[in-house]
């Protein structure tokens, strides 16, 4: 009993002892304040067309507008439109300076707001062209060729994207597929993570076939196991994504933003950490000209750059 | 006024309510200070995760800037938990995004809670002065670079009244279960008063000498019916009162022989006790009942085995008593611890107690040598088997006696106690000495008769023929002294001889009714002036009624001479002889006793005295015939001769001697 006894008062100052309250701090919530933003509109704003989340384009990117902010001495905004077309939105409402986008959009925004090329990336695979996938699920059995697609349901990224719906459609288009020979075609919902919802809505078998950009697999491989998922064929090459520049743009603040980003080496040590980021190796200098091949293929595909 | 014991109802009462009120404090105690510590540690960790899962839900939106967004979001966290005060979110410049309070935010609000660099949440417990809250901040992180922070503002007054509520609801219990406990124990106690007090009156019961007591109810269920058992001669069969286990002799095969002592392990494996066997209490009245009833059995095979024990111990005791050796008992350290009558008288005590107390067992021996040799063979053997030893009576007389004695060990194998015969053999080894002597004796005799019978003739013809020879001599001349010579000590040999053959019985005797007064009166005539010139007196008493015996008068007055003469040369100077005749009425006898006042006979001598040719006299002076010859005369006469001597004190002679018809 004894023993009981002196075992129940260990434990009570045991419980005791463990207890971490400490006195509390005194606050007065008396005092308030309405929200306020601090006003940042003297800063160039910073555009990535947004094929994926807003947390991966900024992880993406946050270093390079670092860079860019340091490199240019100027104040620099990465801003985070919600879908292609805010992104186009706000390109034509000025608000974008400097815009990072597919080739597909792009070639609508210079036809519809005067948006100038002047910049390339080249990604992973060395080139600065790229090409989009046509993906089915591995245990699909009744998809083996192109022409087994017909009938079938398909999704893509947006209507406005080059890897994702622009490119392999055209792969389609060359098989004299059309669009019309699909049960069903729907887009990945937005806003951001586009490409990765199509994987993922073919993965869950919601859908028969998808179109991607090629390298998007790679993103999604640490949510899903990608072996279950087959690329039925690829598109040609066509021009990667652009950097391009407001109409109006301070020239001077272009031509430092410029230098900066053709300054970009892997080969130096403090690039490689931000083209690690970015997803691509190196930045090269394009023009509008060098996007006339999508042109064409748009017109082929019916896209109409006014709509 | 004294205060009433409280009975077991009321033990039973107090203890149930002492246990469960102090366990439920002692549980309570720790429990409340638990149960506080892991509500809050739970709520915290609820807290963080919300604030964890809100931040990285909201990184989008911060990028995005969606106020809108962002508002629906925090708010929905704050409606999510009725202990989550408020919420809001900073961004990477400490600027406020949103926040759910109204009229306003805080302003001490924003940076009373920053967290450190390099943590992954910061918790800071406020008193607003209304309430206190834990403040849980958690930044919104992209790729480990922080873009905003989350804050959600936890209530701990809020928790406190859980616990407040929590700690009620045990205190409710506590009560419930003292109620129950109560009711609970009432019930049992009510069952274990009655039954202990069926017991308590058993107990009385018997203790007023009545066995016939039942404790235990009736049994529901019997063994004969669950075994399907139909065997009449069981005795567990149809038994309604008793189990089977406490029964001796059942005949179920899974039993085992014997007593409950003995079969009672192996009964509690029968799956019958399993089955029927009740609680402590049922089995504590079973058991007593049974153990009344083996008392009961008992007490009455104790009663036969008494009655059989006094009887036996007074059998035993009769023979003890009765016996006419010395039986004893005796301790191992030598006391006595009972003696019988015969033993009592054999070693001239007047009674038990004064035996008992001051004679030891080593007292009894005479020779030390005695006692240390019967005690080393029972040390070593245990018993000792017709020992010849002296035994000393408290007088000092001393007794020839046979020893037995046996030696029972106790448990340890120690000695404990020694029981013993001894048997007086002084008579007996005087008779056998006796007949000894007289077998000697006559073996002499014959002997003696077969020499002198030869010897006899020879000398007669030698005595003729000397004194034929004598007649034609010339006295005086040379040849008739050498003829004399020859006569003198053929005479001489001749005497020897007769007297051998009256020590034989060989002589011729006349025997008729012979006055012994008379016979001893005319040797005392002979002898007395002779001895009372040398110093001696003879003092005579005879028996004025003394019959008279069948015998030889001359051969008698032989006997009385040399008793005399003998004891006249035991006189060294002067002293006195004693002649007294007796009538030995019952044994029809005469005894004729000759006592001396001189030097007495040496013990080792004693016994050859009646040899013949044994003298004590220098060579010469003696034959050493004379008493042998009166021997052979007494024994002639169917009568015997003893003698009681004593160095220096003298002897007695007495010749006993039948009267005649």
């Amino acid at each position: 009993m004894k023993y009981l006894l002196y075992l129940w008062m260990v434990a009570c100052m045991a419980c005791v002892g463990c207890s971490n309250d400490h006195p509390p701090q005194k606050v007065d919530l008396s005092k308030r304040e309405p929200a306020r933003i601090v006003d940042t509109d003297d800063a160039v704003t910073y555009a990535y067309l947004p094929q994926y989340s807003h947390s991966v384009s900024y992880e993406r990117h946050y270093l390079l507008v670092k860079y860019l902010e340091e490199e240019t001495g100027y104040r620099i905004r990465q801003i985070f439109p919600d879908t292609f077309d805010e992104h186009m939105r706000m390109v034509g409402q000025g608000k974008v300076d400097i815009s990072f986008s597919n080739p597909y959009v792009y070639v609508k925004m210079a036809h519809r707001y005067g948006e100038k090329a002047f910049a390339q990336v080249v990604e992973a695979s060395g080139d600065k062209n790229f090409r989009g996938e046509i993906i089915c699920r591995s245990d699909n059995t009744s998809i083996k060729t192109l022409e087994d697609c017909r009938g079938k349901r398909l999704i893509a990224v947006d209507m406005t994207s080059a890897g994702g719906y622009l490119y392999p459609m055209s792969k389609f288009y060359d098989h004299n597929i059309k669009r019309q020979d699909f049960s069903e075609i729907e887009f990945s919902p937005g806003p951001g993570g586009k490409q990765e919802k199509v994987v993922l809505a073919v993965y869950a078998g919601q859908f028969d076939i998808g179109l991607i950009r090629e390298g998007t697999l790679n993103v999604v491989a640490n949510r899903i196991d990608i072996s279950k998922i087959r690329v039925v064929a690829y598109s040609r090459y066509y021009p990667g994504w652009v950097y391009s520049a407001r109409k109006n743009m301070n020239p001077e603040i272009l031509q430092k933003i410029k230098d900066a980003l053709f300054k970009l080496s892997p080969d130096t040590s403090e690039h490689q950490m931000i083209l690690q980021k970015a997803h691509f190796l190196r930045v090269v200098p394009s023009s509008d000209a060098e996007f006339n091949s999508v042109r064409k293929l748009m017109d082929v595909v019916g896209i109409d750059l006014d709509k | 006024m004294t205060m009433m014991k409280p009975g077991i109802r009321g033990k039973i009462y107090c203890g149930i309510i002492a246990v469960v009120l102090l366990t439920g404090v002692l549980i309570a105690i720790p429990v409340r200070i638990m149960v506080e510590k892991a509500l809050l540690h739970e709520s915290l960790n609820k807290g963080v995760s919300m604030a964890l899962m809100l931040a990285a839900r909201s990184q989008d939106v911060v990028l995005g800037m969606d106020f809108l967004y962002l508002k629906e979001m925090i708010d929905r966290v704050v409606q999510s938990s009725r202990d989550i005060s408020y919420a809001f979110i900073l961004n990477q410049h400490g600027q406020v995004l949103s926040h759910t309070f109204h009229n306003g935010f805080p302003v001490a609000l924003r940076t009373v809670n920053p967290i450190a660099k390099g943590r992954t949440s910061s918790i800071q417990y406020l008193d607003t002065g209304k309430e206190l809250i834990y403040d849980i901040a958690v930044p919104i992180q992209i790729d480990g670079l922080p873009i905003g922070a989350v804050h959600i503002g936890l209530s701990k007054t809020k928790i406190n009244r859980t616990i407040h509520s929590l700690l009620w609801t045990i205190g409710v219990l506590i009560g419930c279960s003292i109620v129950i406990a109560c009711l609970a124990g009432a019930g049992f106690a009510n069952q274990v008063i009655r039954r202990v007090l069926n017991l308590h009156r058993a107990s009385e019961q018997i203790m007023k000498g009545d066995l016939n007591v039942v404790t235990a109810p009736a049994l529901k269920k019997h063994c004969w019916d669950l075994m399907r058992c139909s065997n009449e001669r069981c005795p567990a069969y149809g038994e309604l009162q008793q189990r089977c286990w406490y029964m001796e002799g059942t005949l179920c095969p899974t039993c085992k022989e014997g007593e409950y002592a003995e079969k009672g392990d192996v009964c509690k494996t029968c799956w019958i006790y399993r089955t029927v066997s009740g609680d402590e209490i049922q089995a504590l009245s079973e058991s007593f009942e049974a153990m009344t009833q083996s008392l009961k059995q008992t007490i009455s095979k104790l009663e036969d085995s008494r009655e059989a024990i006094e009887i036996s111990e007074k059998k035993y005791r009769r023979i003890f008593e009765g016996s006419m050796d010395m039986v004893f008992a005796a301790n191992i350290q030598g006391a006595f611890v009972d003696v019988n009558q015969t033993g009592i008288t054999m070693l001239e005590f007047s009674d038990k107690q004064s035996l008992l107390t001051s004679w030891r067992f080593s007292d009894i021996f005479s020779l030390p040598d005695d006692f240390v040799r019967i005690q080393q063979e029972l040390i070593s053997v245990g018993f000792v088997r017709d020992r010849e030893f002296i035994l000393k009576t408290r007088a000092g007389n001393e007794r020839q006696a046979l020893i037995s004695v046996s030696c029972q060990g106790n448990s340890d194998g120690a000695v404990a106690i020694c029981e013993g015969i001894i048997k007086d053999v002084t008579h007996r080894r005087n008779m056998e000495l006796q007949l000894l002597q007289a077998d000697k004796l006559a073996s002499l005799g014959q002997l003696s008769a077969g020499v002198a019978h030869e010897v006899n003739n020879p000398l007669g013809l030698i005595l003729g023929f000397t004194q034929l020879m004598l007649r034609e001599e010339p006295e005086g001349s040379q040849k008739f002294e050498d003829l004399k010579t020859i006569e003198k000590h053929t005479r001489n040999c001749k005497t020897v001889v007769e007297a051998l053959l009256n020590f034989a019985r060989k002589t011729e005797t006349r025997k008729a009714h012979v006055d012994v007064n008379s016979a001893i009166d005319q040797v005392v005539m002979v002898v007395a002036h002779q001895f009372e010139v040398s110093g001696v007196e003879i003092q005579v008493q005879y028996e004025p009624l003394l019959p008279r015996v069948l015998g030889d008068a001359e051969k008698l007055k032989q006997v009385v001479m040399n008793l005399v003469m003998n004891a006249r040369q035991a006189i060294l100077k002067t002293g006195r002889i004693a002649i007294s005749t007796e009538h030995d009425v019952r044994r029809r006898q005469v005894v004729i006793r000759v006592k001396d006042s001189g030097a007495g006979i040496a013990p080792q001598i004693l016994p050859r005295i009646f040899d013949p040719f044994f003298t004590t006299k220098p060579t010469g002076q003696g034959t050493g015939l004379g008493l042998s010859v009166s021997y052979g005369i007494v024994k002639e006469h169917n009568g015997d001769i003893q003698v009681l001597s004593e160095p220096g004190k003298g002897s007695l002679f007495s010749v006993v001697l039948p009267e005649a018809f």
